[in-house]
């Protein structure tokens, strides 16, 4: 895509977020000897992700997306999870369909379920005693069943309700109001040409195959890739110049069918004035078996199932994830999220960011526990240095900003400014130096809390509900029991973070009590545009955090930021160009929680399933 | 399942026998023509065993079936070993923006609400990769995150199907560069674990489609055409051709012709104004291109004005304007969106430029052949005895083959080129046996854009195994055609 | 963004019992046959049309709607209507707990299920069914009779499959719509 399309306030489109960044450790550390895993640089907490890489978009997540394996202890997403298939279901019936027939029915719904070949729409069934539909400018040619033949037997046809085409324009009606796709389409389905003619070249070769077994070395050659040394040994030096038919060829093949080419097809397409009777590519890609241009060529589709999955830990195989078999059911028998793990970070206030204007970003951090937890924030951007990928060093990492500029926040703790219930806010500054599209930088958060009893594990939060057995559970508690949870921490501490920049700003008061994890991980943070030069109204907003007003609205009604020049959203401005600065104030914070918040921020059912000890 | 018994087996195979250990055994070693080795890559057929099986895989299939992927710079085919079409032609977006990046046109107005549970990876159409891929290793790094993406979308939302229990067999072209195909590797044994990987050729397996095992090879893609004679079943590999002639390059010149002769109307204007280049996206040429455009039969040479001067768009615009017939079309291209409501414009096209866009892939020049050059070039390299043969059996595959007529007027320029050009000339014999494999066989029962994966789909229904790598095998690496001794680490 | 609070004045909003809160700008018909399952709130401009109801039908309730619900400002709930073998008529609607219906959109969907986020500017058709734990992304068109199964994101017009949603939608907007409730609250002065 060019840059061009962006022209007009394409900043508007962004919003800010909070992406939690996954490191993927199959993905980011493979074989060495492959040359492609090579390049890939490994990542861990030691070095941020780089944000503009286009990398980061796989590999950052909002949270509700990401899972966490109690036994690595580490957060888990789409892309490092494994996947099983447990349950096929048509999106449309909602029907089950039993793993026997999905193969057959080459994954598609084989009930009354079909999408129209103009819009992919589903088609509705309706019978045609209604008075019938104005009759679509598309006349069908060929018309197998004439139409007026069947209205004493009140036929019923599909008819989608979007683009209004409807199953009699090609002749498809049906006594019953069941479309039943092997009476409509399935049976001209295996005498279409090209499933013969497949079948007759199978037959062909296999027969070649047979005739020749073992001593021939003919299919060989359909893989192997002879080199010039071997053939010019043949061909080339060897007389074997006109005979094709060699003993190890095979023999001459005879086509069952032969389907013509449209010789009227050019020509229609010289003399085309309504570009709506040529089939659209995605039309075409619907009907693969001619993939037509005429649009009167276009079948009804049967409906493409969808699935359920299990979802597990790639590295130690438990199950992070186990849906209920039924189809419509939306329960989960293990959903091991990490919603419920590990906080929450929004952005509170977000003021528009200005080149050279240092401004004030609350982030506010809610505790999913029932325990308090304690996070600590780092963040490679300190003071003012410029911002490269390629020459951070876990020594920037570890230098921290000096707690005297935390004064802008009048709270007792640094940076803090607001500590209520299960969440607490803290301020950070940002100074961005250059305007750019988006506004991005990494934050590493170290996230300790106590370490749970099995039985507060909430698994699923939905228990009350449903019969769980037992076996369901048991890779979870097991999970959680076997953890000697000293150890975690340390060789959590020692393998993965630089230990010194985590402890000056762990609680210690809370430390005493013993067993605690931590768990490390880096998040991005987005926060749109930044403008070459202030408005007035966004002054105005910026400045007054406390005003009933949402703060979404008003920053809605002034953001028409088209004025920066930058590219379009996908050629990121490189690396070298953005420079910036952010420092993070209120480096620790510790989030307490009440058990009373709890249950106005959590649902009542969940504390439930909670043990407190 | 048992329908189709018009062809069941009177000798049916023993499918249990285990996969014979000789697979593994590195395929130089039967590469010996001159004497009939016994080919290890070839299970062997059991007659003993009579008792009939059904034709069709197992429903449960879990080693019987293998996954088909042709993975074009465009298009990804997908399907099931055994069935006669794919499945699925996946097309690529750039997948390189979340959906906080609302995309360009389609934008719906500002909003600053946090990006969250829907946020999913979006972008507009483009190519996945690049024949000079690999350039830099973030390149190669951004590639593997698509791949990953587009191939776990493949298997859990179209296949339906686990990556763990099927072989898959790939559709190589000759020309892929081995850091592509080291990547799909990788991505397919690391990521979702296939158990194995054949890789096939894909002109090979699209000859194979014709049931004949010799003929020429055009495969007009997106990137580029590459002509390969296979002879006897044996893809003659150094005499491959390539020009860079092919769907992009006609994308490209589409592109140029229509911004310059092209019009659009903005209602509720009725001017025809010239069309802002931002409209041209590469989904609004792709869909034009498909759809619209055909390939205009040959104008004799006389009626040109030679133009050597002029752009390339002015030459066009001079030689065909007049002379051409086809329609005006109007067609309707999104504007701006607002909300629900869509601004729509009206984009003209002339029709001279439905029928001579294409003239791109015939007019060569000293630094690209032209895709008749091409071909005529590979035969002209092919040993003297092989090229009637193979001259009388071309089969044209790819996406750019489909446009309408393209078949007839590549058959004029070759004669014409036979004729006329002096490279050529000891080609000349040739002109009367020129012919086109689809013809003599099934004509376009399989539809060019997918004959690749039906051949790949054929061998791998066939009681045979084919050269596979092994997960257990993979270090990481993955064979180069071109290194011709496949060489494996045990 | 964290979603801040929103304060109304007394004269703005009515408070049921069960903690309903009714934009007095709100045109509510028929009224004897809506239900409020309790702290759902129904914004300016929003138009519920109870009146619309089964010809020759005796006093069924017409719309349902659950607790914990979001009908944004200029939202429009009318319950679908049919000609079924020659007698035109209106059927009832039922949508589900913790359901946010946003700005300008209009529903006419037989059943919404619960958990669901509907985006602003959204045209859900005649008898549409949207299961539980779905999101209508903003200018969404979903066309009459279709259903949405649990878990899709549906976005565009018309509104097809883009994606799944992760499993814990359910919690996420459960939580989302006690938020807002929570934060909607009356102005101290």
């Amino acid at each position: 895509m060019s840059s061009s399309h962006s022209h007009h306030s394409s900043s508007d489109k962004l919003r800010p977020f909070v992406h939690y960044h996954c490191a993927c450790p199959d993905v980011y550390s493979s074989t060495e000897s492959s040359e492609t895993a090579a390049t890939c640089t490994p990542l861990n907490v030691d070095s941020p992700p780089s944000v503009n890489s286009p990398r980061i978009h796989h590999s950052t997540f909002p949270l509700s997306k990401l899972y966490i394996c109690e036994d690595c202890h580490q957060i888990r997403c789409p892309r490092c999870v494994q996947e099983e298939i447990i349950c096929y279901y048509c999106p449309n019936c909602l029907f089950e369909v039993p793993t026997a027939s999905v193969k057959s029915e080459r994954n598609r719904c084989a009930r009354s379920c079909f999408q129209c070949p103009i819009c992919q729409n589903t088609l509705s069934v309706v019978a045609s005693t209604e008075p019938s539909p104005a009759t679509s400018p598309i006349q069908t040619t060929t018309q197998p069943q004439p139409v007026a033949g069947q209205a004493g037997g009140a036929p019923y046809f599909l008819l989608c309700g979007v683009c209004r085409w409807d199953s009699q324009e090609i002749g498809m009606t049906n006594s019953r109001l069941n479309f039943h796709y092997k009476v409509q389409l399935q049976t001209t389905d295996d005498e279409r040409p090209d499933v013969k003619e497949f079948d007759h070249l199978k037959e062909h070769f296999e027969k070649h195959l047979r005739q020749n077994a073992p001593s021939t070395t003919l299919p060989t050659q359909l893989l192997n890739i002879p080199g010039m040394s071997t053939f010019s040994s043949r061909y080339g030096t060897s007389g074997l110049a006109h005979t094709n038919q060699k003993s190890d060829d095979v023999s001459p093949y005879e086509a069952v069918v032969h389907v013509d080419d449209d010789v009227n097809l050019t020509e229609d397409l010289k003399q085309l004035k309504d570009v709506n009777q040529i089939t659209t590519f995605t039309q075409r890609t619907n009907q693969l078996s001619d993939q037509p241009y005429n649009i009167e060529k276009l079948q009804p589709q049967r409906i493409h199932l969808r699935t359920k999955r299990v979802k597990r830990c790639r590295s130690c195989r438990h199950i992070l994830i186990k849906p209920e078999q039924k189809a419509q059911a939306t329960k989960f028998k293990i959903k091991l999220v990490a919603l419920n793990y590990i906080p929450k970070i929004t952005i509170a206030k977000l003021p528009y960011l200005v080149v050279d204007q240092t401004i004030q970003v609350i982030l506010k951090f809610s505790n999913p526990l029932l325990e308090d937890a304690n996070v600590s924030l780092s963040c490679p951007y300190n003071e003012l240095l410029e911002y490269d990928d390629e020459e951070l060093s876990t020594e920037k990492l570890t230098s921290k900003r000096p707690a005297s500029r935390a004064s802008l926040a009048p709270k007792p703790d640094p940076g803090v400014v607001e500590k209520k219930g299960n969440y607490t806010c803290i301020a950070i500054e940002i100074t961005p130096l250059l305007a750019v599209e988006e506004f991005k930088f990494p934050l590493l958060v170290t996230h300790t809390s106590k370490v749970l009893d099995i039985d507060t594990v909430d698994n699923n939060g939905t228990q009350q509900h449903l019969a769980v057995p037992a076996a369901d559970t048991t890779p979870v508690a097991s999970a959680v029991d076997s953890v000697p949870v000293e150890d975690e921490n340390n060789t959590e501490n020692s393998k993965k973070l630089d230990s010194s920049t985590i402890n000056t700003s762990t609680n210690n008061t809370t430390r005493e009590l013993g067993s605690y994890k931590s768990l490390s991980f880096w998040t991005v943070i987005g926060l749109g545009p930044v403008l070459k030069e202030p408005r007035n109204s966004e002054k105005i907003s910026s400045s007054s955090s406390t005003t009933p007003q949402p703060t979404g609205g008003t920053l809605e009604k002034s953001s028409t930021a088209e004025r920066h020049s930058k590219s379009s959203s996908t050629t990121r401005p490189s690396v070298s160009r953005v420079s910036s600065s952010t420092k993070v104030s209120g480096s620790s914070s510790s989030t307490k929680n009440s058990s009373s918040s709890v249950q106005t921020a959590k649902p009542l059912k969940k504390s439930a399933a909670y043990k407190h000890q | 399942m048992t329908s189709t018994s018009n062809s069941e087996p009177t000798l049916s195979v023993n499918t249990s026998i285990p996969q014979p250990a000789t697979t593994t055994i590195p395929a130089t070693s039967v590469i010996s023509p001159s004497s009939p080795a016994p080919g290890p890559t070839l299970s062997t057929v059991s007659l003993t065993q009579a008792a009939p099986l059904p034709r069709r895989h197992s429903i449960y299939g879990t080693g019987e079936d293998r996954i088909v992927l042709d993975i074009g710079s465009l298009y990804i085919k997908a399907g099931f070993s055994g069935e006669s079409r794919p499945r699925h032609v996946v097309p690529i977006f750039a997948g390189n923006m979340k959906a906080h990046w609302e995309p360009d046109l389609t934008g719906s107005g500002g909003s600053r609400r946090d990006c969250g549970e829907g946020c999913r990876i979006v972008g507009g159409f483009s190519e996945l990769f690049d024949l000079s891929i690999g350039r830099t290793s973030e390149e190669l790094e951004s590639l593997y995150d698509r791949m990953a993406h587009y191939l776990h979308d493949i298997y859990f939302r179209y296949l339906l199907t686990d990556p763990k229990q099927r072989k898959v067999i790939l559709c190589e072209s000759p020309m892929m560069p081995l850091k592509l195909k080291q990547l799909i590797a990788k991505v397919l044994f690391e990521n979702l674990q296939v158990p194995s990987i054949s890789f096939a050729p894909s002109h090979m397996l699209a000859l194979l489609t014709t049931g004949c095992t010799t003929g020429l090879v055009v495969d007009c893609g997106h990137l580029e055409t590459t002509v390969m004679p296979t002879f006897s079943a044996r893809p003659l590999n150094p005499f491959i051709r390539t020009t860079p002639l092919a769907g992009r390059a006609l994308t490209q010149t589409l592109k140029e012709l229509i911004t310059k002769y092209g019009k659009i109307i903005v209602p509720p204007s009725t001017d025809r104004q010239p069309i802002p280049s931002k409209y041209l996206t590469p989904t609004v040429l792709e869909d034009i291109k498909t759809r619209f455009l055909f390939v205009g039969p040959m104008v004799i040479s006389s009626e040109l004005v030679s133009g050597a001067e002029k752009t390339l768009e002015e030459d066009y615009e001079k030689k065909y304007a007049k002379i051409s017939t086809a329609t005006e079309i109007h067609y309707p291209i999104t504007l701006s969106k607002h909300g629900r409501e869509r601004q729509m414009g009206t984009l003209v096209l002339p029709g001279w430029i439905r029928e001579r866009a294409a003239e791109v892939l015939f007019e060569g020049d000293e630094d690209q052949s032209s895709i008749v050059g091409c071909l005529l070039e590979c035969l002209l390299k092919t040993p003297i005895h092989l090229r009637q043969p193979l001259a009388a059996s071309i089969l044209l595959i790819g996406g750019t083959t489909l446009l309408p007529n393209f078949q007839t007027r590549l058959y004029q320029e070759i004669i014409l080129a036979l004729n006329t050009d002096r490279r050529f000339k000891n080609l000349n014999g040739l002109r009367d046996h020129i012919a086109f494999l689809e013809e003599k066989s099934s004509g376009k029962v399989f539809v060019a854009n997918c004959r690749a994966w039906v051949g790949g789909s054929l061998i791998g229904s066939l009681k045979s195994t084919v050269v596979e790598i092994a997960r257990e095998k993979y270090s990481g690496k993955v064979p180069d055609w071109t290194t011709e001794s496949i060489t494996r680490s045990v | 963004m964290e979603p801040s609070t929103v304060s109304y004045y007394k004269t703005e909003y009515i408070e049921t019992d069960t903690g309903n809160k009714v934009s007095r700008k709100s045109v509510i018909c028929g009224s004897q046959n809506i239900i409020l399952g309790g702290k759902t709130i129904i914004q300016t401009d929003c138009v519920i049309r109870g009146d619309l109801r089964r010809t020759g039908g005796g006093h069924a309730v017409v719309v349902a709607i659950g607790r914990y619900c979001l009908l944004s400002r200029g939202s429009i709930i009318r319950p679908p209507y049919k000609t079924y073998k020659g007698a035109f008529s209106y059927y009832s609607m039922k949508i589900g707990d913790h359901v946010t219906i946003g700005e300008g959109s209009i529903v006419e969907a037989a059943t919404i299920g619960s958990f669901v986020h509907i985006g602003k500017n959204c045209v859900i058709g005649r008898f549409a069914i949207i299961k539980d734990c779905c999101r209508i992304e903003d200018n969404t068109v979903i066309p009459p009779n279709t259903v949405v199964p649990s878990f899709s994101i549906y976005e565009g017009s018309p509104g097809v499959f883009v994606d799944e949603l992760p499993e814990c939608v359910q919690d996420l907007y459960e939580a989302k719509t006690k938020d807002y409730y929570a934060k909607f609250q009356l102005r101290g002065d």
